[in-house]
Order: C-alpha cells, then structure tokens, then sequence
C-alpha cells in the first residue's frame, strides 16, 4: 500500500526528512511517531500527495508520489489534528461538504445517512460544528474521512484530545476497518495511540531510528531480554533522549 | 485548607456540576480525572473563583495565594520569555528585585534558560507549558490549578513537567491538576474521578488499584482477527470488557476461573495463542469506573 525508499526533503539548508524508507502492507495500521519536528508532518504531506520530495522513489496504492499525486489525493482518506472541519457549517454540512470534495454524487443520500447512523451523530446533525466539545469534533472529522470509503487512511493524531472511554472505542473502529483491509497510517507523539498500532516506525530529527511491531521492539529495546519495556514511554525517551527539540 | 462544599453550575440548563464536595488537605498533589464534559475546566474554574457555583461555596480562600495555568496559552506570544516573566511578577506584587531573583531561579528549574530571549510565541508546545507554570508560580502561590497541563506534549516533557510539578510541591504549593492521561495518577497522592459533573470517587490512586475486583488476561499477538475474536469473547462474558490494543486483545474480567477454559474453546488450537494473566493498571481501573458510570454498555 505504501513503499518510500530514501524519500527526503528540504526547506533550505534544513533536513526536514532525510533518507527515509516505510513499507506499510494492507491491512495494517502503522504508527509514525516522533516529537514535534521530528518530520512526521512532512513525510505524511508527501505520502499525500500535498507535497514533493527532493529525494527518493515512493508509491501510494501503486501511484507514483512525484507523478500521480492527484490520484492519490482522490483515493485516500485524510483526518487531521485540527480536523479541518467548518464551525460556522452544521454536522450534516460538514459532511456534504466533503462529499462533494471527494466527488461522491451517486448514493450521496444514503451514504451520508450511514454516515451518521454508524457514527451516532443524529442528536447533533444540524448542531454547528464549533458548538461542540472535542469528542465529537473527533467523529464527525472521522466519519468525514471516510466518506469515499478510501483503502488507504491517514489520520494526525487521531485520539489525543479526548478521553479514555471514547479513545478505545475510536480504536475498535480502527481495528475494525483494518481487519477487513483498510490500511491505516497514523502519525503521533502521544505514546498510548502508539502502543494501539501494529507496527510503528519512531522517528527523530527527520530520520527513521526504530521500526517494527510494537511488541517486538519492546523486547529489543529492553535492558534485561526477559523484562520488555512496560511502555513506549521509555522507548521514546531512549532513542530520542531529549524530546522537546524546541520548535524546529 | 481548601473547602469544596456542595458545589453546583449550570449552564443552559445543563448542570455542568452537581453536589461536587471535598477538602484539599495533607495529600500535596491531586489529579482531577474525567471524561470530555465532565465538568473539569468548570470546577477548576469555580476553585479559582472565575465562576461563580449556582448553587453551595468554596471555603478557605481568603488570604491564599493561587496560581493558575489554563488550557490554552494564556502568554504574549509577541514578548520574550523574559518579558513575560517579569510581567507576570508584577502582576502578582512581586518587586523587580524579588522577580529577578525568582525567574533566574525558574529557568533553571524549567530548563528554560537557553530560551530567555526567545519570543514566547516561537517556543514549543512542552516549552510553552513549562512557561505557563513558571509564571503561575513566581509568587509562591499557596494553590496552584492547572487544567489539562501535559496535553499535546510527548513523554518526555511530560515527566520533566511532572518533575517540575513535584518540586513545586515539595516547595509548598497544593497542585490540583486536570488531566486525561491516566498513568499521570501514579505521580499524584490522591485522584478525584469526575463524570457527569459527579465525584464518582477520591482515593489515593494506589488504594484504587488494590480495591480494583476486575483481573486482566490477554491474548498476545492475536493479530488480524482480533475484532472477529473480541465480538465472540464479548458474548461469552457476563462482567467486563474486551479491547484490542495493537495486536494484542485484553479481557478484563471478574468471573470465576473457568472464563479461561471458555476463551480457550473460542481461539484456534494451531496458531499457537496463549492466554496470559497481567496486572490492571491504572488505564484499566478508571477506564472501567466511567464506563460503570455511564451503565448499561459494560455488563
């Protein structure tokens, strides 16, 4: 689903992404962690086709990332942290809106009803988006992305605004979605959304510094081979020493 | 001492509070925990007297000194990190003489002191936090409410920030913080669970992991057909809760021994799965207090 071989960037003389290989197969949800400014944002703009590299061979769903960005755009799914959604616009709006984005006119009637119904969002389907409190903000974003039915979705942070009980349920329909092969990339730097993905691939200073399935670099990273790490926490700390690189 | 006595709010008709009481005394560091809406941000609020309760009184302020750090950046982003500092002293009485020696003392706690002449608004979201609290506590306040201090930022600013709380603490201030991570409960004396605008409980957070009834099993590596597996494990349990995380599937439980015997005739014999027993933690004990609370869905 995705391939990137020694993909870089640069703004100027900064690095933001320096020789970065990813492969992601079907079905799976794979985490690209690192602090802010670590190069998640740029790497993701380019999977997206929002963006080109200045190094580098990479395909998304077999499109070329440097000569077919606009059939990648049309064909993922694309949730970000600020959710971009229209506060002055109601839930239904929003949601028509991007149906209209994604150039959804057959069955729009239908699709958006399931929509709602499967993200329970009738009690607030003609509430404005900005009069409500971020857990919804959440499904409405995500149901949004989701509208097309992409195989393929990218989600910035997906859960670290809200709490517990409504994180494990956002997940099962993650888990669901990727069980029946939808893949799924999400960026992060909150540990406990790391720990929820298959694999991750922990990033710093725009360059790749561990990758595998979360379980497995628990072991490899762990000081004494018969205690894993308890959490990705520490993991973290190990590997990007100090994590608050100021800005960048 | 700190006096929260039958404190309500509404707002539009909604009781964002109701009947909330507790005193803050000897325990240095209370995590205020809750779901989205619970009421948080209007019970700090309320202790900090930005709102006024519809209903009951918080005691014991006068005379206290408070600090307080919102969840949004409440600095001028077009002044340095000095500049705010020293701003913040004056606010709060402090002379220049008293604040100079005060922040001096604050950048090198906060680790902020390669950044004084930075402007506020170019610092990172972990640097921006530590700012807040340094200037929430340059007059040594007797209180100090923070809401939702460590969202956003990674773990590594999240332990200094805790450590920075800490020395705060030891310093003589009473930290009340808000937050959603749950595992920062292990740095707190005590935890107050809030839902619906209801104290659900107050407890030492330890004493809430050893009073927890549930017991924990999980299926290591149950990979890509762990929903299909969750659905049918949900079914056989009359008490608790299935969840994936990663490729791994919990099952938080509270019924006899043979639950384990059951879950077994559900997995597949050739792939090698194994069930295994771990300690909950504090993820699972909140977790499963909310969903209580909310009743029905977990049975």
């Amino acid at each position: 689903m995705i391939q990137l071989q020694s993909i870089t960037k640069k703004f100027g003389d900064y690095t933001a992404v320096d020789q970065v290989n990813l492969s992601v197969e079907q079905g799976e949800i794979c985490g690209l962690i690192g602090a802010n400014g670590a190069g998640k944002t740029t790497l993701i703009r380019m999977m997206c086709g929002l963006l080109l590299p200045d190094g580098g061979e990479g395909r998304v769903l077999g499109f070329d990332i440097r000569h077919q960005q606009k059939a990648i755009r049309q064909q993922i799914g694309y949730m970000s942290q600020k959710f971009s959604l229209y506060p002055d616009l109601t839930v239904e709006e929003n949601l028509r809106f991007y149906a209209a984005l994604y150039g959804i006119h057959q069955g729009l009637e239908k699709r958006i009803a399931s929509q709602i119904e499967a993200f329970r969002l009738e009690e607030v389907r003609q509430e404005r988006v900005g009069r409500l409190p971020g857990g919804w903000l959440q499904r409405v974003a995500f149901a949004s992305a989701q509208l097309h039915s992409p195989p393929l979705l990218f989600l910035d942070e997906p859960t670290s605004g809200v709490d517990p009980v409504t994180r494990r349920a956002f997940w099962e329909q993650l888990y669901r979605l990727a069980d029946e092969g939808t893949t799924i990339l999400v960026t992060t730097h909150v540990m406990d959304e790391a720990e929820r993905c298959d694999h991750i691939t922990m990033m710093n200073q725009g360059e790749v510094v561990a990758e595998g399935a979360v379980n497995q670099l628990k072991k490899e990273f762990a000081r004494d081979e018969h205690t894993p790490l308890a959490t990705l926490d520490e993991l973290f700390i190990q590997l990007t020493g100090k994590g608050d690189h100021d800005g960048g | 001492m700190l006096n929260v006595k039958g404190v309500s709010y509404a707002y539009r008709g909604k009781k964002a509070l109701d009947q909330v009481s507790f005193t803050l005394g000897e325990k240095k560091i209370t995590a205020l925990i809750g779901p989205d809406g619970a009421g948080k941000t209007t019970l700090l609020k309320v202790m900090a007297g930005l709102l006024r309760p519809s209903s009951g009184e918080v005691n014991g302020k006068d005379g206290m000194s408070l600090g307080y750090v919102s969840q949004f950046f409440g600095l001028y982003g077009e002044m340095s990190v000095q500049e705010n500092l020293h701003f913040y002293g004056r606010l709060n009485g402090l002379t220049f003489r008293e604040s100079t020696q005060r922040i001096e003392e604050l950048l090198h706690w906060t680790g902020l002191e390669s950044v004084i002449h930075r402007e506020a608004g170019a610092l990172s979201g972990g640097m921006k936090q530590k700012l807040s609290i340094a200037a929430a506590v340059l007059h040594r306040p007797d209180l100090l409410l923070l809401d939702e201090p460590t969202n956003g930022v990674d773990p590594v600013s999240r332990r200094e920030m805790w450590r920075l709380l800490q020395s705060v603490a030891e310093g003589g201030t009473q930290i009340f913080a808000a937050t959603q991570y749950l595992d920062e409960a292990a740095y707190c004396g005590r935890v107050i669970l809030l839902h619906q605008g209801r104290i659900l409980v107050e407890e030492s957070p330890q004493q809430l992991l050893r009073d927890f009834p549930f017991r924990l099993l999980v299926i290591r590596e149950a990979g890509h057909e762990r929903v299909k597996w969750m659905d049918r494990i949900r079914k056989e349990l009359t008490t608790g809760e299935v969840f994936s995380k990663g490729r791994d599937l919990y099952i938080l439980h509270r019924e006899g021994m043979s639950i384990q015997g059951r879950i077994k005739a559900i997995l597949p014999s050739d792939k090698g799965l194994s069930l295994e027993e771990v300690e909950p933690g504090y993820e699972e004990v909140f977790t499963q207090r909310f969903q209580d609370a909310d009743g029905g869905e977990s049975r």
